[in-house]
């Protein structure tokens, strides 16, 4: 078989070349030839053609965006351009090179010489501070456009806020803080003046052009902002670079870190926001460090790189306090109240409000609030866990936990459940809980009952037979009655009851239903867009009022069997639920990155096996409160594998199915719905079965029963008569007014359009689009034979005439 | 610009050279819409397709580094990704014209004119090439609707040029016969 390919691809590529078929066809196997031809009609096949006028335009489109595109350039460090590495690292290369060829020695050893070398490049790097060959041209690709603003322009107020050097953390700090003059920002100002060069900072990602006054916006997750010096807030899409004086926020479940030229970085959870006071961050043989930042509020995460000088300073002020660390990593927590939490996870870090300071080491945790001395640092507890009791004392992972009416439970965990606990120790050592967080509901907490509806109280119903409490939460179907039969899908609770969280009728479920927790990014009247999914808003949809872009909500709905999302309710939520499920193509395992969002996983997340690279999966779980996801599943689904075609059309015969002419299989499988006759309106689901079989897997009358949805469809004209529009194998469209038609409508011409059925079962057509036009060809009468000559015969020439008609 | 190797227009681009840009657009927009047309079943959406993909090598140039990996491998991959995430927002159903689907079946051709004919070929093509095998389909798509060298669908692709060949093969086979069934 190996050989008939290579045989196959030899003569293919041949052909490719401009070889004549015939002579590639010779000594070929029958098969082979057959294929090679069948090649060569799929070569010359009549491929649809651009409209050029639409290619030019977008052309011109395209180099408009590429120029816009060149100022905020990120570069391909010069340390990897050929020609300049020194000799040493060439010789070093080629014993890579060696080393990764020798399959079975390479692993761990290559792996850990390439960081080796990339590390210690980077350090070589940034101690010498090379200029790279060609700085002019460096210097070009510097300067992106958010940092655009002038040093000068640093303590300039930003209209609608606080001036960046002032309000908030000065008026309730202790004075401390520094203001920026113009003395200090002259440093900064000469520093820029010096040629640009480009930097590999160690702990970052990708390559980018710094300089010590500024700092790169980096691992950006859902949006994120910045603050331009017109007081404008720009979205920032992979990377940016922010400088003193800007502000950097982020919206819910979104986060970015800000990566320092020295390699100090900042990371910012969720809702947080933070304004860069002053930023020179000197590498050690250049100079002082200086970083001031102000925390606003929300989460953030400091990892110093550490200073052995007394002049280097990296501060995060808050409204309740501030932080200074010479090289330690701390999280800083700003709540909307104005307290502030410090928590050191290596170091020190030296915390002071109203003249005083607490110093707080690793492990431990203080709170300041505005007008009050920071609290005397407690060490912290934290970790995860199941739940074996609830109630004052918690016990997480086997370990005991106070709670108090300031203890925060989020998601209403179980026993059972995992949570994430985050507390600190007590005078006499005990632990007490500050927050508790449900991670994943215990599989066998949940329950799904499907029975008849005997008793329906007020908190609690009875279905097959069981007591069903109902919870406030709980999405029901109205127009259950008694003696229905109903889907009930809940919680367990920890005394045994069973908690629903959804009641529908069972044959009605109209799809699978969905539930999720995301940002609100478009509001528009028939659709919503939460966290990149379209959501169709119906009638019956039940929404919270004042609901806006940008808010956290929880959706619940239907998935359709056209695909769409429908939405039954959607309501604003505790901004800290902060559930996910998204669907995404894995793009690495190690860390887990789908679709654009790195995760990560525990021991109990559920992972489906067999899971690699660019599979389409299913990802749910919590946003932790450092901005962290953590998955709870992943699981499989099938990409565009599983493609179906859908018909509309009319049903000719029902034994077998005909529909518009074509037969369709029906099996046990199949499902139905509404009343279907022949001459009925139906939309059909059909899988290509591999024997190239067509089954339908659902027929649904289009009728009252159908519900609101929309489809295209498209059809071929076969009349025009006034306003009315004769279709093949569809009912005639009146065109009115609201109607819009984009092309000539004749006889023939093929043209596509929406209908939308609304519930009483009227059919709403929108506008018309014609997608082919009948092109006339006017055929040239044959030319006049040439007069006989004179003598010949009359019948003319037998086997030419043979050949023609052969 | 046009005698320049995509690894030199590539270097340009990222260099900030719009001209490059526009020349690699000028190399590669029809064979990225024919690949795209081939997947969508719709013009208007194709052309608007190609548009991102083409946007999306712009964002993503500075990124492209040559690896020995063809540009052109690089940028199916794009048109790959897109067509997927497309096809997954749209909920995985494929829009065919029902008339055609109709024709197609039962191999009824109403219109004689040779646009039509030419066009039916194409569309019968695209329907048989939907009953076979994902992943010959794709390999049968980029080698002879797009005309991608057996290299560069490896590439594309992330498989050998084996079993790109295999892959071929099969898939022309298969193709012939859903032809046939046709």
């Amino acid at each position: 078989m190996r050989e008939l390919e290579d045989l196959f691809q030899e003569r293919l590529e041949r052909l490719e070349a401009g070889e004549p078929l015939e002579l590639c066809l010779k000594g070929l196997p029958e098969q082979e030839a057959g294929l090679l031809k069948f090649a060569a009609m799929l070569r010359q096949a009549p491929y649809p053609e651009r409209d050029p006028a639409r290619a030019t335009s977008q052309r011109s489109s395209l180099l408009d965006f590429a120029a816009r595109q060149a100022s905020p350039h990120i570069e391909i460090p010069e340390l990897y351009q050929e020609g300049w590495e020194p000799a040493w690292l060439s010789w070093l290369r080629e014993r890579l090179d060696w080393l990764l060829s020798r399959k079975a020695f390479a692993g761990s050893l290559a792996v850990l010489v390439v960081f080796s070398l990339l590390f210690f490049a980077s350090l070589w790097l940034g101690a010498s501070r090379l200029p790279l060959r060609d700085t002019s041209w460096v210097r070009s690709q510097e300067a992106p456009a958010i940092a655009e603003a002038p040093l000068a322009e640093v303590d300039r107020p930003v209209p609608g806020l606080p001036a960046a050097g002032g309000t908030g953390a000065d008026s309730v700090a202790d004075g401390r803080r520094p203001l920026v003059n113009a003395a200090e920002t002259n440093a900064p100002a000469q520093a820029a003046a010096k040629p640009g060069f480009t930097a590999f900072i160690p702990v970052v990602s990708l390559p980018l052009n710094l300089n010590p006054q500024t700092a790169a916006i980096q691992d950006i997750q859902g949006i994120v902002e910045v603050q331009t010096s017109d007081g404008k807030w720009a979205a920032v899409n992979r990377v940016g670079t922010v400088k003193a004086g800007q502000r950097v926020r982020t919206a819910k479940l979104s986060s970015a870190t800000l990566t320092f030229f020295d390699g100090s970085t900042a990371h910012l959870g969720p809702d947080s926001e933070i304004s860069v006071d002053k930023l020179d961050a000197q590498l050690p043989q250049d100079g002082f460090r200086t970083i001031v930042l102000t925390q606003w509020v929300g989460e953030s995460e400091h990892h110093i790189e550490f200073r052995n000088d007394r002049g280097s300073l990296y501060e995060v002020n808050t409204p309740a306090g501030s932080g200074v660390a010479r090289g330690t990593t701390f999280r800083v927590l700003v709540t909307p109240d104005l307290r502030a939490r410090f928590t050191v996870i290596e170091g020190k870090v030296d915390v002071t409000n109203l003249q005083s300071t607490v110093s707080v080491v690793a492990g431990q945790m203080t709170t300041a609030m505005a007008g009050r001395a920071p609290n005397a640092p407690h060490f912290r507890v934290s970790g995860e866990g199941e739940v074996s009791q609830i109630g004052d004392i918690w016990i997480i992972a086997g370990q005991e936990f106070q709670t108090d009416e300031n203890t925060v439970i989020i998601g209403n965990p179980q026993v059972g459940d995992l949570v994430r606990v985050e507390g600190h120790l007590g005078s006499n050592g005990e632990r007490i809980a500050d927050v508790i967080i449900l991670l994943h509901h215990a599989v066998n907490n949940r329950f799904t009952l499907t029975g008849e509806v005997t008793d329906m109280g007020a908190s609690t119903w009875i279905v097959a037979g069981k007591t069903i409490s109902i919870s406030t939460d709980a999405v029901i179907d109205d127009t259950i009655v008694l003696g229905s039969l109903v889907r009930v899908d809940g919680v367990i609770a920890a005394d045994g009851a069973l908690v629903a969280e959804s009641i529908a009728l069972a044959e009605q479920a109209p799809g699978l239903p969905f539930n999720f927790t995301g940002v609100v990014q478009i509001i528009d009247a028939g659709a919503w867009t939460i966290s990149d999914k379209i959501i169709e808003i119906v009638t019956d949809t039940v929404t919270t009022d004042g609901i806006m872009e940008g808010d956290l909500v929880e959706v619940r709905g239907w998935i359709m069997d056209d695909g769409s999302w429908q939405a039954s309710e959607i309501k604003l939520v505790h901004e800290d639920e902060q559930e996910f499920t998204f669907i995404g193509e894995v793009e690495t395992m190690d860390p887990w990155l789908v679709a654009g969002i790195e995760f990560e996983t525990r021991d109990w997340t559920v992972i489906e096996p067999d899971i690699k690279v660019g599979d389409l999966v299913r990802v749910t779980g919590s946003v932790l409160p450092d901005g962290t996801w953590v998955a709870a599943t992943i699981d499989l689904i099938d990409g565009d594998s599983d493609l179906i075609i859908v018909l509309v059309g009319i049903v000719e015969s029902m034994d077998p199915w005909t529909i518009n002419g074509i037969t369709i299989v029906v099996d046990e499988n199949t499902t139905f719905s509404g009343d279907i006759s022949e001459g009925d309106l139906v939309w059909v689901e059909i899988q290509l079965s591999p024997d190239g079989t067509w089954v339908a897997t659902s027929i649904r009358a289009i009728n009252e029963e159908f519900g609101q949805g929309c489809l295209w469809v498209s059809a071929v004209v076969v009349g025009v008569s006034g306003d009315q529009i004769l279709l093949k194998n569809w009912p005639p469209i009146h065109l009115d007014d609201d109607i819009k038609v984009e092309g000539e409508i004749k006889e023939d011409s093929v043209i596509t359009f929406q209908i939308c059925i609304l519930f009483d079962g009227t059919i709403i057509v929108g506008d018309i689009i014609v997608i082919f036009q009948p092109v006339i060809i006017i055929v040239p009468a044959p030319p006049a034979p040439p007069p006989p000559p004179p003598g010949s015969n009359s019948n003319g020439n037998d086997n030419d005439n043979r050949n023609h008609n052969g | 610009m046009l005698d320049l190797s995509d690894a030199e227009l590539v270097k340009r681009a990222q260099g900030g050279d719009v001209n490059a840009v526009g020349a690699l657009y000028d190399r590669y927009q029809a064979r990225i819409f024919r690949y795209v047309q081939s997947r969508v079943f719709d013009g208007r959406l194709a052309e608007d397709l190609t548009g991102e993909i083409f946007m999306r090598m712009v964002i993503n140039l500075p990124s492209y580094r040559a690896t020995g990996a063809p540009f052109a491998s690089w940028l199916y991959r794009i048109a790959r990704n897109l067509v997927v995430d497309h096809h997954r927002k749209e909920g995985n159903f494929m829009s065919l014209p029902i008339e055609y689907v109709a024709n197609m079946h039962d191999g009824r051709q109403h219109n004689p004119a040779p646009v039509v004919e030419r066009q039916l070929e194409m569309e019968r093509i695209q329907l048989a090439l939907e009953r076979i095998d994902e992943m010959q389909r794709e390999v049968i798509r980029l080698r002879f609707l797009v005309g991608l060298s057996l290299q560069e669908v490896a590439e594309t692709l992330d498989k050998t040029v084996a079993a790109v060949k295999s892959l071929q093969h099969r898939g022309l086979l298969a193709l012939r016969v859903a032809l046939k069934l046709q």
